[in-house]
């Protein structure tokens, strides 16, 4: 991040929050068409559309038409601006997987917030876009409003050229709604890098035949292994999409992004904006002398497993911090980070904390409790804790 | 008759945009009036096809039956996929129709609700409700389309009923959204039909046709198609009207009103039926179409494109069908 103030080339600093910034960003991309439907924390990205002159805003009958319009206009080869949150995401599930399965590369944007189960909860929670894991979409995941603007100018190049939707999401409120410094890039700048806004091709381009209707077992066998390919396709294509994004910006992402990893004996692993968190204390740990450090995921699909073990290091221990639960089995992110250890023979200790859910704060003390309770523990560590700010609990 | 239909450049019977070799069944309703939408609509159109029979016999065995691109949908998706469709097309510029071939459990219940939304927003689409009174591709089971005391696999509709007699009304639901264009057709009465689609395409915004496309399940024998869909309409138990802006309402075939067993007596469904019941439901459903069509207003706004008058092209007259 220090090359951002050094290499601004034209980039305006504003104080906005994270549904400005995910506004300005499909403004950015050259969208002329947004389709939504009011929610608690979106609503703000709906307003920002409605406002913006260069787009016809659709606002439809429900989610679920909203994420069907929005295929519409995909199928003409158009860039459109879809975004939601929670309730209105789930509502989308059926049409997530036609688009996935018609290869059109919509690009959305999620404000997480919790789902209503026990009852109406609006805080940041990751479910929504977790629920959407086998679909096929690329899921990434914010912890600045800056990034939620960034990632969707990359999210759009990873999609257009691996053909799948890709999510970008952040934490409801946390992103939404809190004001930050955000440097906007130039409006050509932001064009030439996303590329071409039309893409011309079928269906418009080819008048005999059907898409999307029945196909023979085999084939739609081999359509579900050719995308399972291209998503773990989309991580090469993020790292490089990425590092061109860096040499315009001045900002470098990458899927699995490491602070002070080396020599770490124990390395949190988080998704979101805990990661703020995290690196305050791990930046205050560091200065005491403790090795420990942080990983931030940016992808949850393609999952960046590799780069995750890699960055870890030679850690013994690694917590994962999910503001998630897949009941009965534990953090989503910590399970695919145990098959991912496993897979690359990494001997780490998993610690599996959920944490934040409903949107519930975690602080700069949870995080100080968790790496303390890592620090005394000794034995194989129960799958699943609850780490709560008054404590940690299995 | 041949000058007439020169005149109208009326040519029902070309067959151009649906290939034969589909697989739809024999003695299937839907597929001839199929044909005739899509020679009428032209091939510089996108059809939208959700769930349906149609998802099977539009694209058999990896191949194409129709001339123009088909794009297949989950259930309730087709009208805001259209809709989206439709938009980014008039961004670019382009002149594609966009059409929407949808069946009635689509349109009366699993997706009411997006019709109506598409509807009240003005989607730049053309609805073709394939109404077969059922869910027919699952085998014949009842939808909110399905007649009064009608056999289905799942028992007679009014077991379920709680006293409703009559059946939801779409045309009217959808003419109460006050778009431009809702009008019914049949098979039967190919030049109706064929005018119908035509003025409807010529129009922007808003428009659905609901055609009554006999299904083989209603338990008939397959040469009757068409015949019962022209008995439909001489028995007025299925009106051909049309509604302009949600107030201008004309009936396009007078019905001779002959003996409804006629009707009934062919299909299964009604055998045991109470037919009285379907004789309620016609009369009522005369008695609000003719209490319409002679209200007094003033005229409908002018059609925004095509250079049409506000009356459908000729289609007063008494037509021959085509049984």
């Amino acid at each position: 991040m220090k090359a951002a103030a050094a290499n601004r080339r034209g980039q305006v600093a504003r104080m906005i929050n994270g549904a400005e910034a995910m506004a300005i960003g499909y403004d950015l991309a050259g969208v002329r068409l947004s389709y939504s439907y009011p929610i608690t924390p979106q609503v703000e990205v709906m307003e920002a559309f409605s406002r913006n002159t260069r787009i016809t805003a659709v606002q439809a009958d429900s989610e679920y038409n909203v994420l069907a319009g929005a295929q519409g206009v995909a199928w003409a080869g158009e860039r459109c601006a879809v975004a939601t949150s929670s309730q209105g995401l789930i509502l989308m599930s059926e049409v997530m997987w036609e688009v996935a399965g018609n290869r059109l590369p919509l690009v959305m944007g999620v404000f997480n917030r919790a789902l209503k189960g026990p009852g109406w909860c609006l805080g940041a929670h990751q479910n929504d876009t977790l629920f959407m894991r086998d679909t096929g979409w690329l899921q990434f995941y914010c912890e600045t409003a800056q990034e939620v603007l960034d990632l969707l100018l990359i999210a759009f190049r990873v999609a257009e050229e691996v053909s799948l939707p890709a999510m970008v999401a952040g934490d409801g409120f946390y992103l939404s709604h809190e004001t930050e410094e955000v440097l906007i890039p130039e409006r050509r700048e932001a064009l030439a890098f996303v590329g071409e806004r039309v893409r011309h091709g079928p269906p418009m381009t080819d008048a005999h035949a059907n898409y999307g209707g029945l196909v023979p077992p085999a084939r739609y066998f081999r359509f579900y292994q050719r995308l399972h390919h291209d998503v773990a396709r989309a991580a090469t294509v993020f790292e490089a999409a990425a590092a061109e994004f860096a040499d315009r910006f001045g900002r470098r992402y990458t899927l699995a992004a490491p602070t002070a990893t080396q020599d770490a004996e124990c390395v949190v692993v988080s998704a979101g904006t805990i990661c703020g968190t995290v690196r305050d204390v791990v930046e205050r740990r560091r200065a005491a002398g403790d090795r420990v450090g942080l990983v931030k995921l940016h992808s949850f699909r393609p999952f960046p497993g590799a780069a995750l073990v890699q960055a870890v290091g030679s850690a013994s221990r690694v917590i994962v911090l999910d503001r998630n639960l897949a009941p009965g089995l534990g953090g989503v992110f910590a399970a695919e980070a145990r098959l991912a250890f496993r897979r690359h023979q990494h001997p780490a200790t998993i610690y599996s904390m959920v944490t934040g859910l409903g949107g519930s704060d975690v602080t700069p003390e949870t995080v100080e409790r968790a790496l303390e309770f890592v620090a005394r523990s000794k034995g194989t560590p129960p799958e699943t804790l609850f780490l709560h700010e008054g404590g940690i609990e299995e | 008759m041949q000058r007439l239909a020169k005149q109208l450049e009326l040519t029902p019977f070309r067959e151009t945009a649906f290939a034969p070799g589909h697989n739809a069944c024999p003695g299937c309703g839907s597929t001839t009036a199929l044909r005739m939408v899509l020679n009428a609509v032209g091939n510089r159109a996108v059809f939208f096809v959700p769930a349906s029979c149609a998802s099977l016999y539009c694209a058999p065995s990896d191949t194409s039956a129709t001339d123009v691109p088909v794009i297949h949908t989950i259930f309730a998706g087709a009208f805001a996929e259209a809709e989206g469709m439709a938009h980014a097309l008039r961004i670019q510029g382009r002149e594609e129709k966009v059409v929407v071939w949808a069946g009635d459990g689509c349109c009366y219940d699993i997706a009411l609700g997006g019709l109506s939304g598409a509807a009240a927003r003005g989607a730049n689409i053309l609805v073709i409700c394939n109404d077969n009174e059922g869910y027919q591709n699952t085998g014949g089971h009842e939808s909110t389309a399905t007649p009064p005391d009608a056999a289905t696999r799942t028992g007679r509709r009014t077991e379920r009923s709680h006293g409703i007699r009559r059946r939801k009304d779409l045309v009217e639901i959808i003419a109460a959204h006050h778009v431009p264009y809702v009008a019914t057709a049949c098979a039967a009465f190919p030049e109706d039909l064929e005018a119908k689609v035509r003025k409807a395409v010529a129009l922007e915004g808003f428009r659905m046709i609901l055609l009554l496309t006999p299904c083989v399940t209603w338990g008939y024998d397959s040469r009757f198609s068409v015949k019962l869909a022209r008995l439909a309409v001489e028995t007025g138990y299925f009106p051909l009207y049309e509604v302009e802006w949600g107030s201008h309402y004309r009936v396009t075939q007078e019905p001779a009103m002959v003996p409804l067993e006629r009707f009934t007596r062919l299909q299964r469904r009604f055998s045991g039926s109470d037919v009285d019941l379907l004789r309620e439901e016609i009369a009522a459903k005369w008695g609000d179409l003719r209490f319409r069509c002679s209200r007094e207003q003033a005229p409908p706004p002018s059609p925004n494109a095509g250079g049409l008058g506000s009356s459908c092209l000729g289609i007063t007259r008494r037509q021959t069908g085509a049984s």
